[in-house]
């Protein structure tokens, strides 16, 4: 897959992660499974894959805030010898718009502008006095 | 203040330029979430004003802020109208 950012998803949404495994060599694989460096639990179809085999192996999660990424690694017996592994990584990324508001209030009044300039003639202002 | 974004911030806290300590009541705040932050002082003779600025940080990027100003006029003591003569007494 790509690199990231990957696909932009919505905070919150859910997230759906496909592993296409095959058994690329020329005997069959058993024991097989895919595991997530994330977390995530892949369920697989079926655990044995004959040499030149396919399968669709799924993930679910829920996208959360920023760049996310995680590493899916399959991994097969084959009759003798060890264990092979293939690693592939994904990407996606949730665009976030963070903000905040203050509203200052003085003795519980919101003041706005700046008390007018104070003279004999104009006692009044707008800010509060004290 | 108010979290108007879409994330939660996270090391929420009021500042204010003329030094005054506010207390807020968390320091966390989920989308669209609302808290008060409290401070006080006496009020001094004059003009005065000063600016509270809120900051917090999102899950990722650069941290956010927002500022709002408010103004008081202390009103230094009349002096009182006309004085009355009163005679010292004195405790003995």
């Amino acid at each position: 897959m790509a690199g990231p950012p990957g696909p932009q998803l919505p905070v919150g949404s859910r997230v759906s992660w496909t592993y296409l495994v095959t058994n690329c060599g020329q005997v069959s694989l058993s024991n097989v499974h895919v595991t997530d460096n994330r977390g995530v639990a892949v369920t697989c179809p079926k655990s044995a894959l004959v040499a030149g085999e396919v399968m669709t192996c799924t993930g679910y999660g829920t996208a959360t805030a920023c760049q996310y990424s995680n590493v899916g690694t399959a991994s097969g017996a084959p009759p003798t010898g060890a264990a092979v592994t293939a690693q592939d990584q994904s990407w996606y990324s949730v665009p976030s718009n963070p903000a905040l508001q203050i509203k200052k209030s003085i003795n519980g009044q919101h003041v706005t502008r700046p008390p007018a300039r104070r003279s004999p003639s104009a006692r009044r202002s707008p800010g509060p006095t004290g | 203040m108010t979290n108007s974004g879409d994330v939660a911030l996270t090391n929420v806290a009021v500042t204010d330029d003329q030094h005054v300590a506010v207390s807020c009541p968390k320091s966390t705040l989920a989308a669209g979430e609302t808290m008060t932050c409290t401070g006080s002082g006496t009020a001094i003779s004059g003009q005065y004003h000063n600016v509270g600025m809120a900051t917090g940080q999102p899950p990722c990027g650069s941290a956010v802020s927002a500022n709002d100003s408010s103004w008081y006029y202390g009103q230094s003591p009349q002096p009182p109208a006309s004085r009355s003569r009163s005679t010292p007494t004195a405790n003995t």
